[in-house]
């Protein structure tokens, strides 16, 4: 596929439409997921941790989990995330987390399926890796 | 014209990128003549550093260590030790830097004080360093488009001889090249107000008595570019991306405005009127994680498999940006805005008269030099 989808990208839509009195976060189907790796740099994973919503990442791996259990290649597990995300004794990341959180945030991708409103239960389709978010005049 | 705009905040810009401030870690010299009537902008800025301070920050001595003419430029940025040359190469609008050694309202003014320079103690360090005997050099004189014989050229250079340069003259690639300006009074193309020879081989002789503007000599920085500024950054040429639109930005100023925003590696860069992805490609070719957006699907998906944003980024091995369809004039409709996700949103609104317009930016630029002259005091 050539265009796709990451979680970090759905970690920050919402949806308002009329009606919703809370759009977040997103509901995934996911009809099929992509692996893509891409080089890992730790600086910025933990650059993106103040800005993501972790429960919201955590959320979305549940949505996604049973797909990629069919679609992942074999050697490629959906990480298992804590509960929290928190510096060690050094006042550092942990590494392995930060490469788990690389993985679900850059490399795994959704390419077909339906982003849907948690309020409304309005789907926004998700076609060919684009999900598009126009709503129609009577949704606003 | 519309880009001289940006000179002055691009070079700020790309200079706090590497922590340093106009008019607290160097001052911003007025140029000679600067309370003259003359109206236009002048293509010149002399930059002062401390001489204790230039050494700390910078890589002095190995100018020539720059920055091979790669995409990698594009995005690097060290703040332990750059050479002088290698933090200006990301200026967009910067054609060259000089080393200034002396700076008057007449040659004879600029070559006393050239002759200062031996009398200081950065002076004569900065000296020092041309006076390796295997060192060639040359002189190269220029004149804003107003026209002197040789013989001229070289009664200009002899003012200069008494720096006594004791390596060999080398006019091509010399070890030390230095440059000669004498600035006159511009039009608005750029073209000499008041030029020697109007009429061919006539000397107007009112013209020719008038001083110079300003008369700068000093030694170029740098190889990454020729002081005429013929480096060009061949790769963003447009004719090479996989996928272009008509209202495709020109990739100069697209490498303009992620200076204005401070691109870098790792910079979360978002475009909410993503369009072809110029913008985008040119975040990304800086380290700039992408993500766009667009209400116009033929435009997200391209012209086809092959000519697509996607595949530009390819194109230049970029991490893949992410796309989204919605409607960004209304930004809260479709996303968070409680959380500080972005470094930088860089983008061309596709509102207004823009549509249609021709760019002539590259005539204004070629007729206008630009250049920054570092002088260590």
């Amino acid at each position: 596929e050539i265009f796709k989808m990451r979680l970090l990208t759905h970690n920050y839509m919402q949806s308002t439409v009329k009606g919703t009195e809370n759009g977040y976060p997103l509901q995934i189907e996911a009809d099929k997921i992509e692996y893509e790796e891409s080089p890992f740099d730790p600086d910025f994973v933990i650059a993106l941790i103040p800005k993501i919503e972790y429960k919201t990442i955590l959320f979305a791996v549940q949505q996604i989990a049973e797909r990629c259990s069919t679609d992942l290649p074999s050697e490629i597990q959906l990480p298992d995330l804590p509960e929290t995300i928190e510096k060690d004794d050094n006042s550092e990341y942990d590494k392995e987390l930060l490469k788990k959180l690389h993985v679900v945030l850059l490399d795994i991708h959704v390419v077909q399926g339906h982003l849907v409103c948690p309020g409304t239960g309005r789907r926004f389709k998700i076609t060919q890796g684009i999900p598009n978010m126009i709503l129609h005049e009577d949704e606003i | 014209h519309v880009h001289l705009d940006f000179q002055r905040p691009e070079l700020e810009s790309v200079l706090s990128l590497h922590d340093i401030k106009i008019g607290t870690d160097c001052l911003d010299i007025p140029l000679p003549r600067h309370d003259s009537e003359y109206p236009h902008k002048r293509p010149f800025l002399i930059l002062s550093f401390d001489y204790d301070y230039a050494k700390r920050k910078f890589n002095l001595c190995d100018e020539d260590e720059v920055l091979s003419d790669d995409i990698s430029r594009l995005s690097i940025i060290d703040k332990n030790r750059p050479t002088v040359a290698s933090v200006l190469s990301r200026v967009t609008l910067i054609r060259s830097a000089l080393e200034l050694f002396g700076v008057g309202i007449s040659i004879d003014t600029c070559a006393t004080d050239v002759g200062m320079l031996w009398k200081g103690i950065a002076g004569k360090e900065i000296l020092s360093r041309c006076m390796e005997e295997t060192s060639s050099w040359s002189i190269q004189i220029h004149t804003l488009g107003t026209k002197y014989k040789r013989e001229e050229q070289n009664e200009m250079r002899d003012r200069f001889a008494f720096l006594n340069f004791p390596g060999p003259v080398k006019i091509k690639d010399p070890t030390n090249e230095f440059l000669l300006i004498r600035e006159v009074e511009l039009d608005e193309k750029g073209t000499p107000l008041y030029p020697r020879y109007p009429t061919k081989d006539i000397l107007n002789e009112e013209n020719d008595s008038r001083p110079p503007l300003g008369v700068y000599f000093g030694r170029i920085l740098g190889g990454i570019r020729d002081w005429r500024g013929n480096n060009r950054l061949e790769r963003l040429s447009l004719k090479k991306r996989s996928y272009l639109g008509p209202t495709s930005m020109d990739a100069e100023l697209s490498l303009i405005m992620t200076n204005l925003g401070k691109v870098q590696k790792n910079s979360f860069c978002f475009e909410p009127f993503v369009g072809t992805g110029s913008i985008l490609l040119t975040c990304g070719l800086r380290g700039g994680y992408c993500c766009g957006a667009d209400l116009d699907i033929r435009v997200l998906r391209g012209r086809n498999e092959n000519e697509n944003i996607i595949s530009n980024f390819q194109q230049f091995n970029l991490v893949r940006p992410d796309l989204v369809r919605s409607d960004n004039s209304l930004y809260s409709r479709h996303y968070l805005t409680d959380k500080p996700m972005y470094d930088a949103i860089i983008t061309d609104p596709p509102y207004g008269e823009y549509i249609g317009c021709i760019f002539k930016y590259s005539e204004c630029i070629m007729s206008i030099l630009c250049k920054t002259f570092i002088k260590y005091k």
